[in-house]
C-alpha cells in the first residue's frame, strides 16, 4: 500500500503552492493497532502502547458482550476521522455499566478526546522519521493564538490555602491537572516549606491512565522531572513558591488529564516537605483539578476535593486551526483501489508559521470490565500511525490555508 | 491414519527484518515454509504479497470512522454476500483456534491471478484429514516492533497435511471478521462474517507431502 502526501496552501480560496510527494511515514503505531484488533489483545494481557503524549497506555480490543445491556461491542480503535481541533470526540472502549443510569459511563471524561488529538497533524519539526516514532517532533496545536514566549503561566491553582500535605519518603503527594489549550511546560511553581531537612525534592510529571470510582489512577511513565534542594525552603509562614524546573521541557495537549507530583526521597516524618493546599469540603470539585497521592509509593489515590498550590510555566508556538479530518473518495477499479484522508489548516495567528512535518493520528482505547458501578469505564487515547517529515518546509502565512491530503493506494 | 496437528505455533521469523517494500509502503509479506515430520525444512518460500484486496480497505474505513450500527456498510464477503458491517471491536479478528478454517490466514488450490475484487480464496482447502485437506492450527501473532528502518507485526498459521497425499497449495490469503451491524436484541450473540483482506497466488504453487506442515507467515510491514 503506497500513500501519496498533498500539501497544497491557498489564500482566500487561490492555490498558491502545491506539492505532492510519496509518503514514508507509517510507523509502528500503525501495526500496533492493526494488531490489536487481529489478534484480539483481551483486558487481562494488553499491550503496552506509548501515546501522543510519551505515556504508556494499556491497551486491548475487549468490549462487552452481547448479553450485557445496552452493549454494541462499539470500539473506536484505528478511528481517525475527527472533527474539528476543538470539538469532543466520543470514543467508544467497549464498556458498559449494568446500574442505571447506564448512560452515565458515556458522559464521563476518558471516554473523549479533542479533534486536535485526533487524524492529519503537522508540526513544526524535521528530524529524521523512525519506524518506533510515536508523536511528531513538535506538534503544532490547535488555535488561534500567535506565540507565546515564556516564562508566562499557563494553568495553576493558587488561592486559599489552608492545610498542608506532608511528604517524604514513599509518600508523594500532587495535583491533576487539565489544559484547556497546548503548550510547552517549562516549570512549575509550589507553595511548600520543610520540616528539618527533607533533602532533595523531585517534581514529576506523568499522565493519568485510567479513572474508576472518581479515582485517578497515575501512569508509571514519568514525562518530565525537575529537582530541587528542600534543605533552602523556608520553615513557616509565608511559605515559599518555589520554582521547579523540568530537566527537559515537555509539551502539554489540552484536554488529557496530567498529574503533578512532588517527592521527598530521602526524606523521613522529622525531614518532610509541605505542600499547601484548600479543602473545597466532600463533594466540592473543580473539574481540572484534585489531590493525587500514593503513600506506599505503588499505589495512587485521590481526593479531589483538595486542590494544591501550584502554577505552571511556559512558552507557546504560533497555532493554526484544525478543520475536521474527512475521510473520502474510495475508489476501487481493479487493479487499483485507493481513498483519501484530508485535513484543512488555517493559519489566524496573526503570524507565519512553518510547517516541516506532518502525520496521522488515530484512537486506541482501554477496556474496563463493567459491573454494577456507573463510574466503571474504560479510556480513549490517541496514537502517531504515522509521520513525514516534508523536505522543504511550507511557510503559511497569516489567514493562509494549508490542506493536507494523505492517500493511500493499493495495486494488486 | 493417526492424525496430529500442533496445538501451538512457533511465531519465530527465521529470517531476519528484510527490506522488500519501498520506502513509504506498507506490504504484508509472505513466508511459506514446509516441514517434514522431524521438523527439518523440505522447502523455504519467500515474497511480498501483491494483494491487499477491498475489503481491507472497507473494513479499515469503517474504524476510520466509527461506521454505526444504524448506518452500516455493506461489505462482501467470503460466501459473496453483501453484509453490513459497522464498527465493532471484533472487526479484523483473525484469532482463530485449531480447527477453524472460517477465518484466519486459509490456504487454497486456485491459481487465478488475484484482483482487488476478489471475496474469497478460489478454493479453499477445509480442515481436515480426509483426501485434499489439510488440518488448520491456531493462528499465532508476532508482536509488533520495529528496527532503524522498518515496523511490522507477523500473523502466524501452520496447516498440516495428514490427507495421506499430496496436496499442492496456490493460494494463500487472509480471512478476518467483520461484525454486523445490528439492531439486536440484548443478550443475542454477535453475529460476525468473514471477509478476505489478503489474497496471494503461489506461483507454481508447493508441495505439501504427507505428514509434512506449510508455515505461513503474513508479515505486515512498513519501511520509511
Amino acid at each position: 500500500m503506497k500513500t501519496t502526501l498533498l500539501l497544497e496552501r491557498f489564500s482566500k480560496g487561490k492555490l498558491l503552492e502545491r506539492r505532492e510527494l510519496q509518503s514514508r511515514s507509517w510507523v509502528q503505531g500503525i501495526f500496533e493497532l492493526l494488531y490489536l484488533t487481529h489478534a484480539q489483545i483481551m483486558l487481562a494481557a494488553p499491550r503496552s502502547i506509548t501515546d501522543i503524549i510519551g505515556a504508556a497506555r494499556n491497551v486491548d480490543s475487549q468490549s462487552a458482550d452481547e448479553t450485557i445491556s445496552g452493549s454494541h461491542r462499539e470500539k473506536a480503535t484505528l478511528f481517525l476521522a475527527a472533527p474539528s481541533g476543538g470539538a469532543a470526540i466520543f470514543l467508544p472502549t467497549g464498556s458498559y455499566s449494568t446500574a442505571p443510569p447506564e448512560e452515565a459511563m458515556s458522559m464521563r471524561p476518558p471516554h473523549f478526546l479533542r479533534g486536535e488529538h485526533i487524524g492529519i497533524q503537522v508540526g513544526t519539526d524535521d528530524t529524521v522519521v523512525a519506524p518506533n516514532d510515536t508523536r511528531l517532533g513538535q506538534k503544532i496545536f490547535h488555535g488561534v493564538s500567535g506565540t507565546i514566549a515564556g516564562p508566562q503561566v499557563f494553568d495553576g491553582y493558587t488561592l486559599g490555602d489552608t492545610l498542608d500535605e506532608v511528604i517524604y519518603g514513599t509518600r508523594e503527594f500532587g495535583t491533576i491537572f487539565t489544559s484547556t489549550r497546548g503548550y510547552r511546560m517549562a516549570s512549575a511553581r509550589l507553595l511548600i516549606y520543610r520540616l528539618g531537612n527533607p533533602g532533595n525534592l523531585v517534581m514529576n510529571l506523568r499522565a493519568v491512565n485510567s479513572i474508576s470510582s472518581g479515582t485517578y489512577f497515575v501512569g508509571a511513565t514519568i514525562l518530565g522531572s525537575g529537582t530541587t534542594d528542600g534543605n533552602t525552603l523556608p520553615t513557616a509562614s509565608p511559605y515559599e513558591w518555589r520554582e521547579i524546573t523540568l530537566a527537559v521541557p515537555v509539551d502539554i495537549h489540552p484536554g488529557i488529564i496530567y498529574s503533578l507530583t512532588l517527592t521527598a526521597p530521602g526524606g523521613i516524618a522529622a525531614n518532610s516537605v509541605k505542600w499547601r493546599y484548600i479543602s473545597l469540603g466532600f463533594g466540592n470539585y473543580h473539574q481540572r483539578y484534585g489531590q493525587v497521592y500514593t503513600t506506599d509509593g505503588v499505589t495512587w489515590s485521590s481526593t479531589l476535593y483538595k486542590n494544591q498550590m501550584f502554577d505552571i510555566l511556559g512558552s507557546a508556538a504560533a497555532e493554526l486551526e484544525y478543520g475536521g479530518c474527512d475521510i473520502f473518495g474510495l475508489t476501487i477499479a481493479d487493479p487499483d483501489g485507493e481513498f483519501s484522508i484530508r485535513r484543512l489548516f488555517t493559519n489566524n495567528s496573526g503570524e507565519a508559521i512553518t510547517v516541516k512535518e506532518s502525520g496521522i493520528h488515530a484512537a486506541v482505547t482501554k477496556y474496563v470490565g463493567g459491573g454494577d458501578h456507573p463510574y466503571f469505564q474504560g479510556q480513549a487515547y490517541a496514537i502517531c500511525v504515522a509521520r513525514d517529515v516534508l523536505g522543504a518546509p511550507v511557510v503559511v502565512a497569516d489567514t493562509e490555508v494549508l490542506q493536507v491530503t494523505y492517500t493511500p493506494q493499493i495495486t494488486v | 491414519m493417526e492424525a496430529k496437528i500442533k496445538t501451538k505455533v512457533n511465531t519465530e521469523i527465521k529470517k531476519s527484518d528484510k527490506e522488500v517494500s519501498l520506502p513509504g509502503e506498507l506490504t504484508a509479506y509472505c513466508e511459506l515454509v514446509v516441514r517434514k515430520k522431524d521438523g527439518s525444512i523440505r522447502e523455504r518460500r519467500e515474497f511480498p504479497s501483491k494483494s491487499f484486496v477491498r475489503q481491507f480497505f472497507d473494513l479499515l474505513l469503517v474504524q476510520m470512522q466509527m461506521v454505526q450500527e444504524l448506518a452500516p456498510v455493506q461489505i462482501r464477503d467470503v460466501s459473496d454476500t453483501l453484509r453490513d458491517i459497522a464498527m465493532s471491536s471484533l472487526n479484523f479478528s483473525a484469532d482463530a483456534a485449531i480447527g477453524i478454517d472460517t477465518y484466519g490466514i486459509v490456504a487454497g488450490t486456485g491459481n487465478t491471478a488475484p484482483t482487488i475484487d476478489d471475496y474469497a480464496l478460489e478454493t479453499q482447502i477445509a480442515d481436515g484429514v480426509a483426501a485434499g485437506e489439510l488440518q488448520y492450527g491456531n493462528v499465532a501473532f508476532g508482536l509488533p516492533a520495529s528496527n532503524i528502518t522498518t515496523s511490522h507485526f507477523t500473523l502466524t498459521r501452520d496447516l498440516a497435511n495428514n490427507s495421506g497425499g499430496l496436496i499442492t497449495v496456490n493460494e494463500i490469503g487472509l480471512y478476518v471478521l467483520g461484525r454486523q451491524g445490528s439492531y439486536l436484541n440484548p443478550g443475542d450473540a454477535a453475529i460476525t462474517y468473514s471477509f478476505l483482506t489478503i489474497r496471494d497466488v503461489v506461483a507454481g504453487g508447493i508441495n505439501i507431502p504427507d505428514g509434512d506442515t506449510l508455515t505461513v507467515n503474513y508479515r505486515l510491514q512498513a519501511t520509511v
